[in-house]
């Protein structure tokens, strides 16, 4: 009775991770979009895919919640996987809002920095999916949650250390002001993708170290 | 006379109410078990264990004294009414108490009064002696436990939920297992002054069956409140170590059950959270806690034994015994 039920909730965290894995890809094919072609049509049909697998996380999130109040499990457990699931979901937020911001405020990259942005995206990507990597891991094998935390935070410092540069470029750069305060929201928004990834890893290597005996 | 034994189903059922958050008060007040199944698992495993292995802990603390005939079964009514009235005085006082050692004080204090040279010092010896190894039992059998169990949950490498209901699980069983080693080690308490008395004779079945009653009866309808207390004390251990302080309990006082001698499962698990502190690197002990434990193995006993006295001096002087 009891495995039923757990096992019924590890499906559904699953499925959700799946889901988060879904709304980066989405974010992927955005940005790879948006660098083809700056604001096109098909970068705003990725912009609302993404949303809608954000959404669809969300949902899926919730449901998780409620099912896990209404089920037995030791309490610890139960808090850990509802702060777990709270910190994860920050990740596709993230990415979301990056994507929302670009469109919404129409920022186009210049030609010269275009490289490093697609780095900086490449970066907060890796950092996501290796975030889902440890979620998983936190059900399967908790004992190497501590190594693919430790990844997402090298991600994290690659990121920020692109982000650096890139900022200085954009100042360094003949751009107006404003415009250089609108792309260094951009690149910072990218950049939190890879943060919040990391606030999250920090929360799953708790939850394992919590757990040594 | 036969209604004396109310006496012990009295003491029984206080010890029941009390000693039911030993072994179940994790689950019910981490609320991984309801409290009606932690009730219930309690009054049929207390039954269980006072039936198949209560009686050498009857008899032994029916030995305590030589008082005999029809006064044998006041005295007996007294002494549990004295021991029942410590804990309930002493607990109100917030005073740490043990039913073990109130009882074997009362019984004592009683016999003093009514037959001085019949009080077999020897056999209250060897209980004193098992008092002071109780907590020492539950810290060294934590110590033991602790890595042993670590290192069978870590080779399973299971993940977090999979953890989580395997520890369930097994907190359930130990607490079931504490709920057969406290009616097995604690039910001489509750009927042990009634052997060789009256009606009751050396019927050691009718007594464990009237005792583990009691017990259960105890923890099924007066145990909520101090579960839930005792319970969140322990919750604030994680789930492992709470497992792991609920069985090095168990395991202490079914030893003891084994060597005929009933002592406080307050005192057991008290020992094997100092264990797992030990185990885990904690330099300090509470000094408080330690006082509590000592409080209990002098001044409990003390206590009981002037009531107990006093008590029979009463009843000596109205004429009933």
């Amino acid at each position: 009775m009891f495995w039923k039920k757990s096992k019924e909730i590890e499906t559904a965290i699953e499925d959700y991770l799946d889901q988060v894995e879904a709304c980066l890809a989405a974010f992927d094919k955005a940005m790879a979009a948006y660098f083809a072609e700056p604001l096109g049509e098909s970068f705003a049909d990725l912009v609302a895919e993404t949303s809608a697998a954000e959404s669809q996380a969300d949902r899926r999130r919730r449901d998780i919640e409620a099912a896990m109040y209404g089920r037995a499990l030791i309490p610890e457990s139960r808090g850990d996987v509802l702060g777990m699931l709270e910190s994860v979901d920050l990740v596709p937020n993230e990415a979301e809002d990056a994507l929302q911001q670009i469109w919404l405020q129409g920022l186009t990259v210049p030609q010269t920095l275009i490289e490093d942005v697609k780095r900086l995206v490449a970066v907060n990507r890796e950092a996501g999916a290796l975030l889902c990597d440890a979620a998983r891991m936190v059900f399967n094998d908790i004992s190497q949650v501590v190594a693919l935390a430790d990844k997402v935070s090298a991600k994290e410092a690659e990121s920020d250390g692109i982000e650096r540069a890139l900022i200085k470029a954009v100042f360094d750069s003949p751009a107006d002001t404003a415009e250089k305060i609108l792309m260094k929201g951009m690149i910072e928004e990218i950049g939190g993708i890879s943060d919040r990834a990391e606030n999250a890893a920090d929360r799953l290597r708790i939850i394992a170290v919590k757990r040594q005996t | 006379m036969h209604f004396l034994i109310l006496g012990g189903v009295f003491l029984g059922w206080s010890l029941g109410s009390n000693d039911a958050a030993n072994v179940f008060g994790t689950a019910v007040a981490s609320r991984m078990v309801r409290y009606r199944t932690a009730a219930l698992l309690i009054a049929v495993f207390v039954i269980a264990g006072a039936l198949l292995q209560g009686g050498p802990g009857i008899e032994q603390v029916g030995t305590l004294t030589a008082v005999e005939g029809e006064r044998s079964v006041v005295s007996a009514f007294v002494a549990c009414i004295v021991a029942g009235l410590t804990v309930t005085v002493m607990t109100t006082l917030k005073l740490p108490v043990s039913a073990t050692q109130a009882l074997a004080g009362a019984v004592i204090g009683t016999g003093l009064f009514l037959d001085p040279p019949g009080v077999q010092w020897g056999s209250f010896g060897k209980m004193v002696l098992c008092w002071v190894f109780t907590p020492v039992g539950g810290a060294v059998m934590a110590l033991i436990l602790y890595p042993l169990l670590a290192r069978g949950l870590d080779a399973m490498r299971p993940g977090l939920l999979a953890r989580a209901v395997m520890l369930k699980i097994a907190i359930i069983i130990a607490g079931a297992y504490g709920a057969y080693a406290l009616g097995a080690n604690n039910v001489g308490n509750v009927t042990g002054p009634f052997y060789g008395t009256g009606k009751w004779g050396h019927d050691v079945a009718s007594l464990a069956l009237i005792g583990g009653a009691a017990i259960a009866l105890g923890a099924l309808t007066y145990s909520r409140n101090v579960m839930f207390t005792v319970g969140s004390r322990l919750v604030a251990l994680d789930a492992f170590s709470a497992l792991v302080a609920v069985l090095a309990e168990a395991a202490t006082v079914h030893g003891f059950a084994l060597l005929h001698v009933p002592v406080s499962t307050s005192q057991a698990i008290v020992g094997a959270v100092l264990g797992i502190g030990l185990h885990k690197g904690v330099k300090t002990i509470n000094r408080r806690t330690l006082l509590g434990i000592g409080f209990g193995w002098v001044c409990t006993p003390a206590i009981s034994a002037a009531a107990g006295y006093a008590a029979a001096a009463l009843a000596a002087g109205a004429g009933w015994l």
